[in-house]
């Protein structure tokens, strides 16, 4: 391809550029963010494509096996369960309320977290001293204990479990948020930014945020895997979402004493949880790795 | 030390208040028969004061008080979580090291794998995969329980693998390896939390060392890599991991709870479950309170045993680093 660059001068990219690029290099990284994307785009708009309805039930169609295996029909390409329901619509609809609900919930607790850890690590003194002590006392409870507490409050029911499953999230993202600011605070550079005059914001919006980028990467790949999993375990305790809502967990536990007659009933939700928290655990990594690599 | 271990246990009980002041707070909030004086600061005087004499209240749906029915089922939860620690301290160091040795490496890379399958796998499905497998289709282990019904071992300790040994029953040996094979399959499941975090853990900190000068000291005189690694890598690797073992301790604990639910494991995760069904406050009360001051106390024992085992974290306190 012919050079267009006239100048000698070398062309630098800014650090999250430069993490990017490197980020392209990583081939498996790209084919799980395509795949994440394409997880995203079937939450979306899976009622569109779903080949049944949501409560379509099929009575002539009882525990028919996947397309691939012998009995099995192309209709009902992943097989039904017990009441003729087709999987494959299930596991659709089952995406946007397990993956889009704990998208939602983590992208909501991702911004008032950071804003209360933002606004707590920029303080010192008795402010700071108790949050932190708060936040101490959240964080030794489990996450999907503390959700499993504020269930048994609110009674069980879907939206309940989003509300938990968000308050339950909420600490993780304000500590580690509170805490990168505060180390960040205390590096020289910001001193020397102060010593320039810049007010708390302008510290913030370009020496402190831009150097955090990596914690809240982290952060959040770590809140939506937990947030897919205690989710999903709500819903197989049974305090989560309810049948007929085709949630991935709870489609299992009613799958439980299906295992002998139908196991495809039990293996392909768990297939559907199982490669969704690989493909954000696989991408998280990735961009973590190609922020770190591209700072220094 | 000392001073250190008061003001740990300081935290410790300053914790547990801001815990049973969020637990009252709730039971204000849902127990609508709960006699309210109007005034929160003595009603909660007689909460507390009723807490710490180990009144937990009594079960609306067994009748017994809250905390004798804790007693007899969490050492059924416990054994198993016990028992996941010591498999994944068992697997996780070796694989640890492997993977830590040969960094970028093809053991490394395999490693690394079955470890990101493990902490993406959700605990409920990976149970009832395994009952489906080993249980239904090999018929290698049982598919739910504790131990055989066959069996009557008297409840001494509530740990069946000490009880079955210490009864005088003629097929104590035979129960001893029933409850065994009923452990085996609640253990693997539980296992993979804790021994992905050990393996990620000793992995970093064992390649961490091996870059270290005292290491290229030891080859300089002649050792082999299995002598460095047990004299001089282990020695410095493993310290600093600990801590967070001990904060696995939560995760495991409630991963418990589920995997107890699909092998019909009598702790305290179905239990728990229950209670909310019914809407037993008391008892779900109770049991949070009690579940998470375990593990808090695990937390500090760690914390404590870390601080025994490890020179560097001691003088670090003392500011001498």
């Amino acid at each position: 391809m012919a050079n267009h660059n006239v100048f000698r001068e070398e062309h630098i990219r800014s650090p999250l550029a430069h993490s990017w690029f490197l980020y392209q290099q990583n081939t498996i990284g790209m084919v799980a963010l395509w795949a994440l994307i394409f997880v995203l785009i079937l939450t979306v708009i899976g009622p569109w494509i779903a080949p049944y309805p949501m409560d379509h039930k099929d009575v002539s169609a009882l525990l028919k096996a996947p397309s691939w295996v012998e009995h099995g029909e192309v209709h009902f390409f992943l097989g039904t369960d017990d009441l003729g329901r087709d999987l494959l619509s299930q596991i659709i609809y089952g995406a946007q309320l397990t993956f889009g609900g704990a998208f939602l919930t983590v992208a909501l607790s991702l911004l008032l977290g950071s804003a209360i850890g933002i606004i707590g690590g920029m303080s010192s003194g008795m402010q700071a001293s108790i949050l932190h002590h708060f936040l101490d006392t959240l964080l030794s409870i489990p996450s999907l204990l503390l959700a499993i507490i504020i269930i048994s409050v609110l009674g069980p029911g879907y939206f309940n479990t989003l509300l938990a499953v968000f308050l339950a999230l909420l600490p993780l993202f304000t500590r580690a948020v509170y805490r990168a600011v505060h180390d960040e605070l205390n590096k020289e550079y910001i001193i020397a930014l102060r010593l320039d005059g810049a007010t708390p914001l302008r510290i913030l919006r370009y020496g402190i945020l831009p150097n955090i980028v990596e914690t809240f990467v982290s952060q959040t790949t770590r809140a939506l895997t937990s947030a897919i999993l205690d989710i999903t375990a709500l819903g197989f305790l049974g305090l989560g979402a309810q049948r007929p809502l085709p949630e991935w967990g709870t489609m299992l536990s009613d799958t439980m004493e299906l295992v002998f007659l139908a196991p495809w009933t039990v293996t392909l939700p768990g297939m559907a949880i199982l490669v969704t928290i690989l493909i954000i655990n696989i991408v998280g990594e990735g961009l973590r790795q190609a922020i770190l690599k591209g700072m220094d | 030390m000392l001073i250190y271990i008061l003001r740990r246990l300081n935290v410790f009980v300053i914790t547990l208040f801001l815990l049973s002041v969020v637990a009252f707070l709730l039971q204000r909030q849902v127990i609508t028969d709960f006699v309210n004086t109007g005034n929160i600061f003595s009603d909660y005087q007689r909460y507390i004061l009723a807490m710490l004499s180990g009144n937990f209240g009594t079960s609306l749906a067994s009748g017994n008080p809250v905390l004798s029915d804790i007693l007899a089922i969490f050492p059924a939860t416990l054994e198993l979580c016990v028992m996941a620690f010591i498999v994944s301290i068992l697997v996780g160091i070796p694989c640890g090291v492997f993977a830590g040795l040969s960094r970028g490496g093809t053991v490394d890379y395999g490693i690394m794998t079955v470890t990101l399958m493990g902490v993406s796998v959700p605990a409920f499905w990976f149970a009832m995969l395994l009952m489906m497998f080993f249980s239904l289709h090999l018929g290698w282990f049982p598919v739910s329980g504790r131990i055989g019904l066959l069996y009557d071992i008297p409840v001494i300790t509530g740990f069946n693998l000490i009880d079955t040994l210490l009864s005088t029953k003629p097929y104590k040996y035979e129960a001893f390896f029933d409850s065994l094979l009923h452990l085996a399959l609640p253990t693997l499941v539980l296992a993979t939390i804790p021994t992905t975090e050990v393996i990620r853990q000793v992995r970093a900190s064992i390649s961490e060392e091996m870059d270290k000068n005292y290491i290229k000291a030891a080859q300089a005189k002649g050792l082999n890599t299995f002598q460095i690694i047990k004299r001089h890598g282990l020695r410095n690797a493993l310290p600093p991991v600990i801590p967070s073992l001990g904060l696995q301790f939560g995760r495991v604990l409630t991963t418990a709870m589920i995997t107890e639910t699909v092998f019909s494991w009598p702790g305290i995760g179905p239990w728990m479950v229950n209670s909310i069904y019914l809407e037993d406050h008391s008892a779900i009360q109770g049991g949070m309170l009690f579940i998470a001051a375990f593990v808090l106390l695990a937390n500090m024992a760690t914390d404590l045993l870390h601080l025994m085992i490890d020179p560097l974290k001691r003088n670090e306190l003392y500011g001498k680093s």
